[in-house]
């Protein structure tokens, strides 16, 4: 080929692509230049502001400036570009325009200037980006993390820097600055946080150093962003929204493997709850923005929960809303129903906390203990108590038994006392009633205390269902069976001297009533609601005369090779008694156990083992080998049980019969309690 | 002119070492100082980990597994190209080119050398746990704590 | 003809002083042959490599300006190019695509160079420089992808300092790791560090925007020097004799409107994949979540895919050996007299098609197997480490290859005709490893025929 040619072909070649090229970059020029939706935006605004200029009669000639306009927030290391498409956001005239020239809704740019927040912290979104696809940041080829929220979710934000998880949320608070927050707007989000309360989301998961291990740790939930979550079990879209109400509506199909309770709510409550679970977080922004309340959460310093307030928080979500518990349908091991009245009158307080504080292994019941929990002492008294007071009755007022029914009192005794303390009080497993020598020294107080509270950590139940007439009526049969009525209790002591007093305890009464005063031979007498309900003449005169026809002399007796108790001696004694039953709880001691385990495990394996497995692993019933139990709960705690049975559960009444299991005797419910006291192996401290 | 070529000689020699010398001062600066990779790890308490569950520690690439027993600790980086395993239903499941171990870290398929490292779990007084990837142990080894 | 061209014709001394007094021109030659102007011979192929280098070079200048290499910054410094920045967006894809076009352009320039047989003769140094400007440019490729910052960028790297890593593979199995690492002297020297962060980046940085750049400014020089040194463009052997202005154009101006028309269908082809597609921009990283599948550049992936049978035969052994084959053609293949034709005649045509058809088969073989049925650790659980590193589809294909080019030189020979059959067996697996970590690839290294087929994450 010839070199002109050739030439002359290139030429061509250059001439057709350097036109191309032009073309192309003119084009390029113009679009990338002139036909960006922001400038766009600025163009129809400023047709918008002249002509409400127009309208409104405002003279003056508009010099709107052009270009790209941003908020820089080094604070929250951010910088958002929104108000260059959103010109009239801060004009108050502009309300009701259509987007994107429309002003903000409500009052929140009062308190939420632009130029401290910008726009993205709340909104959500791509604060640098100048397309509306890119800003809103939901479709999934922007890659953008942090969609822009629409209602209800957006509420969610508020959560940053307003959410105390501990405080109600319907109290205003003073914020920093002085302005008074009132929760205005954000009413789906507190509702969420009404539902996460009530439906006992913290008896799983921890919030802000409160709560359980079972499940994650809710603290920044709210900052998890999409990317985060599987989506391979929802259907519809794939936003953190989304993905939360699905969540909730069936935990274990969205996360296999999970443990969390069905909580079947309705559809906006689901809103809301995932709104407020949108809205756990902890910024990494200023502490000025925050309320104070928020900030004392963050580094711990919180409101104390009351005791109702403890239990809906923490406890709700397993044992029930009421207290019912779970039943082994719907769940495996099934939860207790600690509200259950025959349960309450039978678990002592210690009972209670004892196995709070320690939890049972093998089960999901965990430790509450503070440092695991997060909670405080006082709070978890204050559940205890909360819960130990719900099954008592109220407005039963001063005793009398002059008022009362014996023949009433009779079949009352016959249907519920008799199982323990024989028929006509002649005591069986428990301590006879009839006795003259008991009847003439208990007044009429200490047995109506007795009644009511029950005697913690013995087979002795508080009969709090009983109204005042029924407890008339048995106090008048039981004082029918003696002739005389001792006066109220009221003596003086001097001055106990302590450390003799538990000489003396323990060289003289600890073999009979237990180096603790836990019970063996002898009935507990170092027990709380014993001596609130004795009187010291009551105890005086005990320890002084003993009581006829039991194991119990008297210790003033001038009698051979026996140290003779005084008044100053029997001082000791109960002063040390008393301090002792005071003291910090350390073991639960079992107590009595005259049975003889080998016949119980017989009289287990017939009559227990279909409900609690051949060795109490616990199959329909619960589990009576674990070892948190057996520490925690007394020979009287399970003799009571066994005995009362537990109403609307499946334990029968087996110290009377109940349906197709007969009543068994007193000898071999010790047995049983012997049998199931053989499977402790170790002996756990509060 | 035997002293002449000895100078040479010896300048030559010195230039070369002296430029080697100094090359590889040069190069050595691009190798920084990096150590602390395998310091002792103290993770918090036994019971913030719940039961037979593998817990995953993000700042330091492992896998704390608590049951009724002890804890243990095993590293959840794959030791075919490092990147961070995943828990599977019967073990671990790398991402990246699709290994697999069991549940005591053995390779079972997959391009993975190597199988995974068990590290030392100790307990500390106040009840922390404190891990050591400096010593490996087997997967047997637990740390009982109270 | 007309008078500027008759003009032209004649006034040799003004043309040739054209190029001979100008200092950018001036590494042309006065005279070009008339067989280098074929487009069919070279395709101009090393004119669109330099061409474009020259826009990497001049985007890169204003990228580098709103650039910042800071682990907090450098993900949104490029967002707001592309937001803010007046044809940032512009700007930008086109550095990405004519990136990517240089790579596929200099295996294809690689692939002209070798089959004309333009290594021979007195060109076995340029060939070895060609070789250093490729393993720059992919590096200067990989070194580029890590700036944005973003997930695909960070899981890439992160990959790709685990295969420079892969020695451990060999040095755990020895035992000796703890005295001798030099995986982990590659990864260090590589990202600073065992894991990718601030040191990485700012290695990274530097490399892409000062050493890379002038390394290959200087090697690029060397190679154009070299070229003029050894007589121009190759050409074959029949021109061989021919001397002075035999057969030969003065380069001004037909050299000038050809390198002009180069250049301007350079800038149209990456401006206009600049306006219709953008470059990725992933996530943020977020060293938390890997990107699953997590895949190197895609030019990477065919060692990827080896890598996945074994760390060490895949990312060591393997691309070691093929660098080391690629350098030592010139100097093991001394037979002059193919330069300058096309596949070495009906041959080297044969040798070439039967070697292409050969390596799909054996290498689409083992792969079906291996998806199938599974590989050796499946079939053997428990089995020595050793033996997975040693036999794979990798070492096994490379094996081949090495046999079969050895069996050809003795069988026919000729060195050439070896050169050509394990260098084209090669570069075919290579691109079917490439293809199939590209498309067929999924989350965990699955096959999958497609995507739209990868589970939901």
């Amino acid at each position: 080929m010839d070199e002109q040619r050739y030439t002359y072909r290139v030429q061509w070649l250059v001439l057709a692509g350097a036109a191309l090229l032009l073309l192309l970059l003119i084009a390029t020029w113009l679009y990338e230049g002139f036909s960006k939706e922001w400038r766009r935006h600025q163009r129809d605004y400023a047709k918008v502001l002249s002509e409400k200029n127009r309208v409104e009669g405002i003279s003056g000639v508009q010099d709107l400036e052009r270009g790209i306009f941003q908020v820089e927030l080094p604070q929250f290391d951010r910088v958002d570009r929104c108000i260059s498409c959103h010109n009239g956001m801060e004009d108050r005239r502009m309300e009701g325009l259509p987007q994107p020239h429309a002003a903000h809704s409500g009052t929140f740019l009062d308190d939420h200037p632009v130029s401290k927040y910008g726009c993205t912290i709340c909104h959500g979104g791509q604060g640098r980006a100048l397309s509306v696809k890119d800003a809103f940041g939901r479709l999934p080829e922007t890659h953008w993390p942090y969609p822009m929220l629409e209602q209800p979710y957006i509420q969610s934000s508020c959560g940053k820097c307003h959410l105390a998880i501990f405080r109600e949320p319907a109290e205003p608070g003073i914020e920093p600055g002085g302005g008074v927050f009132t929760g205005e707007g954000m009413e789906v989000f507190v509702g969420g946080k009404i539902l996460f309360s009530r439906e006992g989301c913290l008896g799983c998961h921890k919030a802000r150093g409160v709560g359980g291990i079972l499940g994650p740790d809710l603290t920044r939930q709210g900052e998890k962003t999409k990317h985060e979550y599987s989506f391979q079990n929802i259907a519809g879209e794939q936003t953190v929204s989304n993905w939360i109400k699905e969540h909730f509506r069936d935990p274990e199909m969205v996360s296999p493997g999970s443990q969390m309770l069905q909580i079947n709510l309705a559809e906006e409550d689901l809103s809301a709850l995932a709104t407020f679970v949108m809205g756990l977080s902890k910024p990494d922004i200023p502490i000025d923005y925050f309320s104070v309340l928020t900030l004392n959460e963050f580094k711990g310093v919180r409101d104390s929960l009351d005791g109702p307030t403890g239990y809906s928080y923490l406890c709700s979500a397993c044992h029930g809303k009421q207290g019912e518990g779970k039943d082994y349908k719907t769940y495996k091991t099934g939860v207790p129903s600690i509200g259950n009245r025959d349960f309450l009158r039978v678990a002592s307080t210690g009972f209670i906390r004892f196995t709070m504080e320690k939890g049972r292994s093998l089960r999901q019941m965990g430790s509450w203990a503070g440092p695991v929990s997060g909670m405080k002492e006082t709070e978890l008294d204050g559940i205890a108590s909360h819960l130990k007071e719900r099954a008592r009755l109220t407005g039963r007022s001063g005793l009398s038994a002059m008022g009362g029914d014996a023949v009433e009192g009779a079949a009352l005794f016959d249907q519920l006392c008799s199982a323990c303390h024989g028929k006509n009080g002649r005591g069986d497993v428990a301590v006879a009633l009839n006795q003259e020598g008991f009847l003439d020294r208990a007044d009429d107080a200490f047995i109506f205390e007795t009644l009511i509270s029950g005697r913690g950590n013995t087979a002795m139940p508080g009969w709090v269902h009983l109204d005042q007439s029924d407890l008339e009526n048995i106090l008048s049969l039981i004082r029918s069976w003696s002739t005389s009525r001792p006066p109220l209790n009221s003596m003086d002591f001097p001055e106990p001297d302590l450390a003799e007093g538990y000489r003396l305890y323990h060289f003289l009464c600890s073999r009979c009533h237990g180096e603790f005063g836990e019970g063996e031979t002898g009935p507990s007498i170092i027990n709380k609601d014993f001596l609130h309900a004795a009187g010291n003449r009551f105890l005086y005169e005990t320890i002084a005369e003993g009581r006829a026809h039991t194991a119990m002399f008297g210790w003033s007796a001038d009698v051979y090779n026996q140290e003779k108790l005084e008044l100053q001696d029997i001082s000791n004694l109960v002063g040390y008694m008393r301090n002792s039953a005071s003291n910090p709880l350390t073991y639960i001691f079992p107590g009595s156990n005259p049975g003889d385990w080998e016949r119980g495990a017989v009289v287990f394996k017939e009559r227990c083992a279909e409900c609690h497995g051949p060795t109490g692993e616990g199959i329909k019933g619960p589990a009576l080998n674990n070892q948190e139990f057996l520490s925690a709960a007394s020979n009287g705690y399970l003799m009571a049980t066994m005995t009362l049975g537990r109403i609307g559960t499946g334990m029968p009444s087996w110290g009377y019969g109940q349906g197709d299991y007969p009543a068994l005797d007193g000898k071999s419910r010790w047995d049983l309690v012997a049998y199931l006291r053989s499977w402790q192996r170790i002996r756990i401290k509060y | 002119m035997q002293r002449r070529n000895f100078i040479r000689q010896t300048a030559i020699t010195l230039v070369s070492v002296t430029g080697m010398v100094a090359v590889v001062s040069y190069l050595r600066q691009f190798f920084p100082r990096l150590a602390g990779q395998k310091r002792r790890i103290t993770i918090g308490d036994s019971a913030q980990f719940p039961v037979d569950t593998y817990t995953y520690v993000e700042e330091h690439n492992l896998f704390v597994y608590r049951d009724h027993e002890g804890i243990r600790a095993v590293s959840a980086v794959c030791t075919h190209l490092g990147c961070i395993i995943e828990k599977s239903t019967d073990g671990f499941e790398c991402p990246c080119h699709g290994s697999c171990y069991n549940t005591k870290g053995e390779v079972l398929s997959g391009p993975a050398p190597r199988d995974l490292s068990w590290y030392r779990v100790s307990g500390q007084a106040g009840g922390k746990i404190v891990i050591d990837p400096g010593t490996v142990v087997g997967p047997e080894d637990k740390y009982i704590s109270s | 003809m007309s008078e500027e061209q008759s003009h032209n014709q004649q006034n040799v001394p003004a043309r040739a002083g054209k190029i001979t007094r100008n200092f950018f021109l001036h590494i042309h030659a006065t005279r070009v042959h008339v067989h280098s102007m074929k487009p069919t011979y070279t395709f101009g192929l090393g004119m669109i490599l330099g061409f474009l280098f020259l826009i990497m070079v001049f985007t890169g200048v204003i990228l580098m300006i709103y650039y910042t290499p800071s682990v907090e910054t450098a993900y949104r410094s490029v967002k707001d190019i592309v937001n803010v920045v007046p044809g940032g967006r512009i700007i930008r894809n086109m550095h990405r695509w004519a990136s990517q076009g240089m790579v596929i352009v200099v295996f294809l320039h690689m692939l002209r160079v070798f089959y004309t047989g333009s290594y021979l003769g007195n060109r076995s140094l340029n060939w070895v420089i060609g070789v250093v400007l490729l393993i720059l440019i992919l590096l200067s490729n990989f070194s580029g992808y890590l700036l944005p910052w973003d997930q695909l960028a960070y899981w890439a790297v992160t990959i790709g300092s685990n295969i420079a890593a892969s020695a451990r593979e060999l040095t755990d199995l020895l035992g000796i790791t703890s005295f001798f690492d030099p995986g982990g002297f590659l990864k260090k020297l590589l990202i600073g560090g065992e894991v990718v962060g601030q040191p990485a980046l700012s290695r990274f940085f530097a490399l892409h925007v000062i050493f890379l750049p002038l390394s290959t400014l200087i090697l690029l020089g060397i190679h154009f020097w070299r070229i003029r040194k050894d007589g121009g463009l190759s050409r074959p052997a029949k021109y061989a004799g021919e001397r002075g202005t035999e057969n030969k154009w003065l380069a001004w101006p037909v050299l000038m409107w050809t390198e002009l028309g180069i250049l301007v269908l350079v800038v149209l082809v990456v401006l206009f994949f600049a306006l219709v597609a953008d470059a990725p921009l992933l996530e943020q990283a977020n060293p938390s979540y890997p990107e699953n599948p997590a895949k190197s550049p895609w030019y990477f992936l065919g060692i990827q895919e080896m890598v996945s049978y074994s760390a060490f035969a895949g990312g060591m052994v393997v691309p070691l050996l093929y660098l080391v084959f690629l350098f030592s053609i010139p100097y093991k293949d001394r037979e002059d007299g193919y330069v300058g034709v096309w596949f070495s005649g009906r041959t080297g045509i044969r040798l070439v098609l039967w070697s292409v058809s050969a390596t799909f088969l054996l290498v689409l073989t083992q792969l079906f197997v291996m998806i199938r049925f599974g590989w050796l650790r499946d079939w053997f659980p428990g089995i020595s480490q050793w033996f997975v590193m040693l036999i794979n589809p990798a070492t096994i294909t490379a094996a081949m290859f090495i046999a079969a080019s050895e069996i050809v030189r003795r069988r026919l020979d000729s060195t050439r005709m070896a050169s050509l059959v394990l260098f084209t067996c090669a570069f075919v697996a290579l691109v079917v490893f490439t293809v199939v970590g590209i498309w067929f690839r999924g989350p965990n290294w699955e096959f999958y025929w497609s995507a739209s087929q990868w589970p939901l994450q």
